[in-house]
C-alpha cells in the first residue's frame, strides 16, 4: 500500500510518499522513519520515559500507535510542544 | 501577619496626591489569594458599575501573590487588575520581568492607583519611600525611552518599570503596559487606564525579606523544581525555540488563525515565520524573566535588509499568529519590527493584528475602500501596510485612529454589517488559538471574565500538547479532539486552575511546558505560606477567583447573551485537521452552565455562592 507521510517535527519538515506492506501499524511506521532519518528523528519523536510523543494525525483524528495504516492515507507526524 | 504576606496595601490617589498605607485581613488573602483574585476582590468593592472605565473613579490595581519575593521558578510575575475601556469586564492582566518581586521586597501586595493627576506624573517605590514624580520629560516618550530615561533620572539601573507608551496616552483602548522594555501586560486596554490617569510609569524597587513559613523546604523546592522545569522545557522546545516553537504544530491542529479566521491551513506560512526557522533567521536567544528556568522571551538581532535593522525583542507566537498567518504574512523580519513599533507604542499585538485582519477583510469584501483608508490598498500578505497600520493604530492618526477604539467599536462605526465579521467575545478580539480545533475553548472563551482569551482555560495546551493535571482530572480521556464529552468539564476545571495560577502569580509555563505538577505548585505555596492547602482547596479558591470576576461582569451589565462565539466560529474548515468538524457551541456553553450551577441569565445559584463563602 502507499502512504504519504508529512513529517512537521520543528528541524526535520519533510514529505514523502512510501511504499508499506499491508497490515502495518502506525508504530512500525515511526520505526520505518527512525531508520531513514536516524537519531535526530528518534530523539525529537521519543521520550525515553514515556515512548513515542510525536502525534499522528489523518482524515480529521489522531491514529493510535497500534492502529494499523490503511491504503493511500495522509498522515501528518506533530509535536506536542505548548506555549501560546 | 501571614507568611507569604505583608497584609499591606500601598493606596495612590493621584487627583490629591494622596499615598496611605492600609492594613488587609489574613482572612482576604486566604479567599483570593492575590494577583487577579485579590484585584477583582477590590474592583467589585470598589468601582461601581456606572462609571466608565476611563474615569478616574476606576482603580488600577498592581497585586503579587504570595510566590513574589522568593527566587520560586516562573514566580516574578504581577497582575494588573482594572475594569477594561475595551471590554467593560473586569480585566486582569499579568507581565514578568522584576517589577513583581521588586514590589513585594519593598513591603506592599498591592498597590492602588485612584482619581487623576492634573499633570504627567510617575510613582516611584524604593521600600517605605514613595514619590509622585513629575514626568512632563518623559511624557510622549516610547515605552523603551521612558525606561531608561526613568532610570537615568533616578540614576538607578536595577530600578524595574511599568510604563505606558503615547498609544496609552493617547487612550488607545488596546494600549498595554509595558515591564522592563520586555515583558508586557498586554491584554485589554489596561495601558488606557493608566493614560487616562495621568500616570506614565510606576517605577520600583525593594530590599526587604518576605516572611516565609518554611524557609530551608522552600529553597528545597525551588532548586529541585528549577532544574526540573529547566530540563523540561529542553525538551518541549519552548526553552530553545520560545514560544514560536509552537507555530507548526498549531498550524498542524487547524488552531492558528489564517486570514482573520477564514482560511483553513497555511503549513507554508507557519513554516517561515515559526520554529526553527524564526532561531535561525533572527538569530535568537532566550531572555528570561527574574528567577525563570525557561526564558521564553527571545533576544533577537536582524541586520539585513537594513530597513528592518533591529535588535531587541522578538515577537512571541501570539504576535506571529495575529501580525503573521492572520493577515497572510510570512517575512518574520517585517513581523519582528511591527511587533517591535507594538512594543514601543504600547499596543498588544494580539488586537493590533485583528484590527488589521479585520481591515483587510473589510477591504476584500468591498465594506471599506481607498477612499476610507486614505489611499491605501489594504490587500492580505503585504508586511508593509501591516508596519503602516501599526503605526497608525498606535499613534492614532490616519486611518487607523478608527481602531484606536478597538475592532468592534470600529466596525460598528464602519457599519454594513461588518460588525458580523469580528472574532471576539465581549469585545477582546480572539488570541492566536481557534477554538474550533480545541472544543475546550469553546466555553472557556464564550464565558471568559475578559472575553476570548487562551490563558484563563488554556485548554489548546490540553488538548494540542498533552498538558494534563491528574489531580483534578484533567487527563488524555479528556483532551480527545472533537469529542464533546467532557469538553465543559475541562473549561470549568481549567478556568478555575488558571484563575488560582493567575493569582498566585505564577506564570503558567512552568505547568504548561514545564510539567511543573499540581502537587509541586502547592508544596511551593504551602512552605511560604503554612497553610497546608490541599487540591480541593486550593481549587475551590481558584473557583471563588473566577466566580468574583463573574460577579463583577454581571452586575455591570453582561448576562449569558453576551457568552456566545461570532459568526464566524460556527463554519466548520474545508480542508485540514479539522475538516467538516461542526463545533457544538450551544450543547457546551448548556452543558457548561449546568456544571456551573448557572441559570438561565447566567447567575450562579445561591448554593453554590454560599459553598464558595461568595453570598455578596
Amino acid at each position: 500500500m502507499k502512504v504519504k507521510v508529512k513529517l512537521r517535527l520543528l528541524e526535520i519538515y519533510d514529505e514523502l510518499e512510501m511504499e508499506l506492506e499491508e497490515d502495518l501499524t502506525v508504530r512500525s511506521l515511526l520505526e520505518k522513519l527512525i531508520s531513514i532519518y536516524g537519531d535526530n528523528l528518534k530523539k525529537l519523536i521519543i521520550d525515553p520515559k514515556k515512548g513515542y510523543r510525536a502525534i499522528v494525525i489523518g482524515g480529521g483524528e489522531v491514529i493510535k500507535a497500534n492502529e494499523k495504516l490503511k491504503d493511500k492515507s495522509e498522515l501528518t507526524l506533530l509535536l506536542p510542544v505548548a506555549g501560546g | 501577619m501571614a507568611s507569604g504576606y505583608w497584609n499591606k496595601v500601598l493606596r495612590i490617589d493621584l487627583t490629591n496626591k494622596k499615598v496611605v498605607k492600609e492594613d488587609v485581613e489574613d482572612k482576604i488573602f486566604r479567599l483570593f489569594v492575590g494577583g487577579a483574585g485579590f484585584g477583582a476582590k477590590i474592583l467589585w468593592e470598589e468601582v461601581s458599575p456606572e462609571k466608565d472605565p476611563l474615569h478616574a473613579d476606576n482603580r488600577l490595581i498592581f497585586a503579587t501573590g504570595p510566590l513574589q519575593g522568593h527566587p520560586v521558578p516562573g514566580g516574578a510575575k504581577f497582575s494588573v487588575v482594572s475594569k477594561s475601556p475595551l471590554t467593560n469586564t473586569q480585566a486582569d492582566s499579568a507581565a514578568g520581568a522584576k517589577w513583581g518581586p521588586f514590589l513585594k521586597k519593598a513591603g506592599y501586595d498591592a498597590l492602588i492607583i485612584q482619581g487623576r493627576s492634573e499633570t504627567p506624573v510617575y510613582i516611584y517605590i524604593d521600600d517605605d519611600k514613595v514619590e509622585i514624580k513629575d514626568a512632563k520629560s518623559i511624557w510622549g516618550l516610547d515605552s523603551y525611552q521612558a525606561v531608561d530615561q526613568i532610570r537615568k533620572e533616578l540614576g538607578d539601573e536595577r530600578v524595574s518599570v511599568a510604563t505606558i507608551g503615547p498609544a496609552g496616552e493617547k487612550l488607545v483602548r488596546m494600549a498595554c503596559i509595558v515591564v522592563d522594555k520586555h515583558s508586557f501586560a498586554g491584554r485589554c486596554g489596561l495601558g488606557a487606564v493608566m493614560g487616562s490617569k495621568n500616570l506614565k510609569a510606576v517605577a520600583v524597587k525593594g530590599s526587604k525579606k518576605v516572611p516565609v513559613a518554611n524557609l530551608s523546604l522552600l529553597k528545597e523546592y525551588n532548586r529541585k523544581y528549577f532544574k526540573e522545569i529547566h530540563n523540561a522545557s529542553i525538551k518541549s522546545g519552548l526553552r530553545p525555540h520560545g514560544t514560536p516553537v509552537l507555530c507548526i504544530t498549531a498550524e498542524g491542529f487547524g488552531d492558528m488563525p489564517i486570514k482573520y479566521w477564514t482560511g483553513d491551513t497555511w503549513p507554508e506560512g507557519a513554516k517561515k515565520i515559526g520554529a526553527p526557522n524564526y532561531t535561525n533567521v533572527l538569530s535568537a536567544k532566550p531572555y528570561p524573566c527574574l528567577y525563570c528556568p525557561i526564558g521564553c522571551h527571545r533576544n533577537i538581532n536582524i541586520e539585513e535588509p537594513t530597513k528592518y535593522r533591529l535588535k531587541g525583542i522578538g515577537p512571541e507566537y501570539e504576535t506571529l499568529g495575529m501580525l503573521g498567518t492572520n493577515l497572510l504574512i510570512d517575512d518574520v523580519k517585517a513581523i519582528a519590527v511591527a511587533n517591535d513599533i507594538c512594543n514601543k507604542l504600547g499596543i498588544d499585538t494580539i488586537s493590533t493584528g485583528a484590527c488589521i485582519g479585520f481591515a483587510m477583510e473589510c477591504y476584500e469584501k468591498g465594506i471599506i475602500s481607498k477612499k476610507d483608508t486614505g489611499g491605501m490598498e489594504i490587500k492580505w500578505g503585504d508586511p508593509e501596510i501591516l508596519i503602516e497600520l501599526v503605526k497608525q493604530i498606535g499613534n492614532k492618526e490616519g486611518f487607523g485612529s478608527i481602531f484606536s477604539e478597538g475592532a468592534l467599536r470600529a466596525a460598528r462605526k464602519i457599519g454594513k454589517n461588518a460588525e458580523e465579521l469580528v472574532a471576539h467575545v465581549k469585545g477582546l478580539d480572539f488570541p492566536a488559538h481557534d477554538p474550533r480545533a480545541c472544543w475546550g475553548m469553546i466555553p472557556t472563551y464564550a464565558t471568559g471574565t475578559r472575553g476570548a482569551c487562551h490563558m484563563r482555560g488554556v485548554e489548546e495546551d490540553v488538548e494540542m500538547s498533552g498538558f494534563y493535571i491528574p489531580e483534578i482530572g484533567i487527563t488524555k480521556e479528556k483532551a480527545q479532539f472533537f469529542k464533546r464529552e467532557g469538553k465543559a468539564f475541562l473549561a470549568v476545571k481549567m478556568q478555575d486552575y488558571c484563575a488560582l495560577v493567575n493569582s498566585l502569580v505564577l506564570c503558567v509555563f512552568m505547568p504548561d511546558g514545564g510539567d511543573l505538577s499540581f502537587t509541586s505548585i502547592l508544596n511551593i505555596f504551602n512552605s511560604i505560606t503554612g497553610w497546608e492547602w490541599d487540591v480541593q482547596e486550593a481549587m475551590k479558591c481558584g473557583e471563588r477567583i473566577f466566580t468574583m470576576q463573574r460577579l463583577i461582569n454581571l452586575r455591570d451589565g453582561y448576562s449569558k447573551k453576551d457568552d456566545i462565539l461570532p459568526p464566524k466560529m460556527h463554519v466548520p474548515a474545508k480542508k485540514g485537521f479539522r475538516a467538516g468538524k461542526v463545533p457544538p457551541v450551544e450543547e457546551l456553553i448548556n452543558e457548561y452552565y449546568r456544571l456551573r450551577e448557572w441559570d438561565e441569565n447566567g447567575h450562579p445559584s445561591k448554593r453554590k455562592l454560599q459553598e464558595l463563602d461568595l453570598d455578596l
